[in-house]
């Protein structure tokens, strides 16, 4: 019988796998697992040094993402197979996205830079916090339901984050910048998040509607796969 | 099928006119200048507009029999949404500085009672589906501080819309409402969790009592998905089972319909 017909939810393999490639790896087409691994060495390596260097030129933006991005990555590295296909190649070109954009943003930033260096943050969380659920958990979602999941962790994220930053901003004297706007700046802040929340849910979406990757499990894969 | 009475008919006419009357009477009075608040006429006004429409929906849907919410869901939505228009009429949001968080903290408890019924709802009735107890509690959690920053959002966009500080009204409002849905999501997940401690999750699905649409949504959205399950008639009684997926057959937990979504 075959167990993941073409076409139904549980239907991860590409059409036709590579040589030696596991059957229903995404990324597993032509690329040893090796070099994956290393890969998510070499990322992980780069948010720590992003973190290190925060701390020798005082930057705190820069350690406090650096600490972020590298937790998930080191989580997700853990994690390994039974992240199912959450995996850390997919989440450490986005904080290391978010750090080069936090270091730029220290020296010369607009409010586009804001959105570009903060999206990146709540996909790599929401992710990494699927890849737990669906790889300990036992998780199953449709995409419906995984729609609804993405857009409200990043939402509550960008929420946290949004007033995190609104408070420590105000707690360095910062707000008496923005003078009467100073009520006004953490909506700013809001809106982009509720902007970026719903382009990650459509390109989510978008992306399961052909493959529904994100539901399956390391006992999937090896079912699929035998 | 559970019966709908002439009396509950009687009730529900009486809720759908009583319920949002009030807030109708507030609003004109609100309008006539006798609000207490001191928060601008529209505000108070629109805000009890707003509740009155709202209130009025679940009394009106199990009249027309769309939707039969309990009276407890029904009395909990309506209960959240007076505590907030009618204690703005009556200034306790400028009287009372830490009357916005008790608000907030009882808004998130609902709130995060709400999600959590309709996500286990779709757990019970729906094969798609599967979370699990713990899971289905931290997403009621997510979705419900999600909610949090939505509203935050909107009440930002009003006051920038009407160019006055009606809802954001102090520099930490936004801060401080965010924290109160999150010790009220929390305090509602701990009510969840000694729970599902004390009794088996099939017997809490079946303690809310949405009625019977309940699994026939939850065959429709199995279809949705691909799965070739068969949608109840209304009215037919179906079993209900809460973890599903670790129960069923593996043969059938792959025998999914054929060819594209």
């Amino acid at each position: 019988m075959d167990s993941n017909p073409p076409g139904s939810i549980y239907d991860a393999s590409p059409a036709e796998p590579a040589d030696g490639a596991p059957a229903c790896s995404p990324v597993g087409k032509g690329i040893d697992r090796r070099w994956l691994r290393i890969l998510d060495i070499i990322c992980l390596a780069i948010t720590v040094a992003a973190f290190v260097i925060g701390m020798f030129v005082h930057e705190s933006d820069l350690i406090f993402a650096g600490i972020i991005t590298s937790l998930i990555l080191a989580v997700l590295i853990f994690m390994g197979e039974k992240a199912g296909y959450v995996r850390p190649i997919y989440v450490a070109p986005m904080g290391i996205l978010m750090l080069l954009c936090i270091a730029v943003n220290t020296h010369d930033g607009g409010w586009w830079m804001d959105i570009l260096g903060t999206v990146p943050v709540y996909v790599a969380t929401s992710f990494t916090i699927i890849g737990l659920l669906v790889g300990y958990c036992g998780v199953r979602l449709d995409r419906v339901m995984m729609g609804v999941y993405i857009f409200f962790t990043s939402l509550s994220m960008g929420g946290f984050i949004g007033a995190g930053f609104y408070l420590y901003n105000y707690n360095r004297g910062l707000s008496e910048e923005f003078s009467q706007e100073a009520n006004y700046w953490i909506g700013w802040e809001y809106l982009t998040v509720m902007v970026a929340s719903l382009i990650i849910t459509a390109l989510v979406y978008a992306v399961m509607k052909n493959r529904n990757i994100l539901l399956l499990t390391s006992e999937d894969v090896l079912e699929a796969e035998a | 099928m559970i019966e709908y009475t002439k009396r509950q008919l009687y009730f529900d006419i009486a809720l759908a006119i009583i319920l949002p009357g009030i807030l109708f009477v507030l609003m004109v009075m609100a309008i006539m200048g006798h609000s207490v608040a001191n928060f601008g006429t529209d505000y108070v006004a629109g805000t009890q507009g707003v509740s009155m429409i709202v209130v009025a929906i679940l009394p009106i849907l199990r009249i027309t029999g769309r939707f039969r919410a309990p009276y407890w869901f029904l009395f909990l939505v309506t209960g959240c949404l007076y505590l907030h228009a009618a204690s703005l009429y009556l200034g306790f949001y400028q009287d009372l500085w830490y009357w916005s968080v008790v608000a907030h903290a009882v808004a998130g408890v609902v709130v995060s009672m709400i999600v959590f019924t309709g996500l286990a709802v779709i757990q019970t009735y729906s094969r798609a589906v599967n979370l699990g107890v713990y899971p289905l509690m931290f997403m009621s959690f997510i979705i419900t501080v999600g909610f949090g920053c939505a509203w935050e959002l909107m009440e930002w966009g009003v006051d920038r819309l009407a160019g006055v500080p009606w809802m954001s009204y102090s520099i930490f409002d936004t801060t401080d409402d965010l924290v109160a849905d999150v010790v009220g999501s929390l305090v509602t997940n701990l009510g969840i969790l000694v729970m599902v401690k004390t009794r088996k999750m099939e017997d809490v699905v079946e303690a809310i009592n949405l009625g019977a649409q309940m699994r026939v949504i939850g065959a429709k959205w199995d279809r949705r998905c691909g799965l070739d399950v068969k949608v109840p008639a209304r009215g037919e009684e179906t079993s209900i089972e809460f973890g599903k997926w670790e129960n069923m057959p593996k043969e059938e937990r792959f025998s999914r319909r054929k060819g594209p979504q």
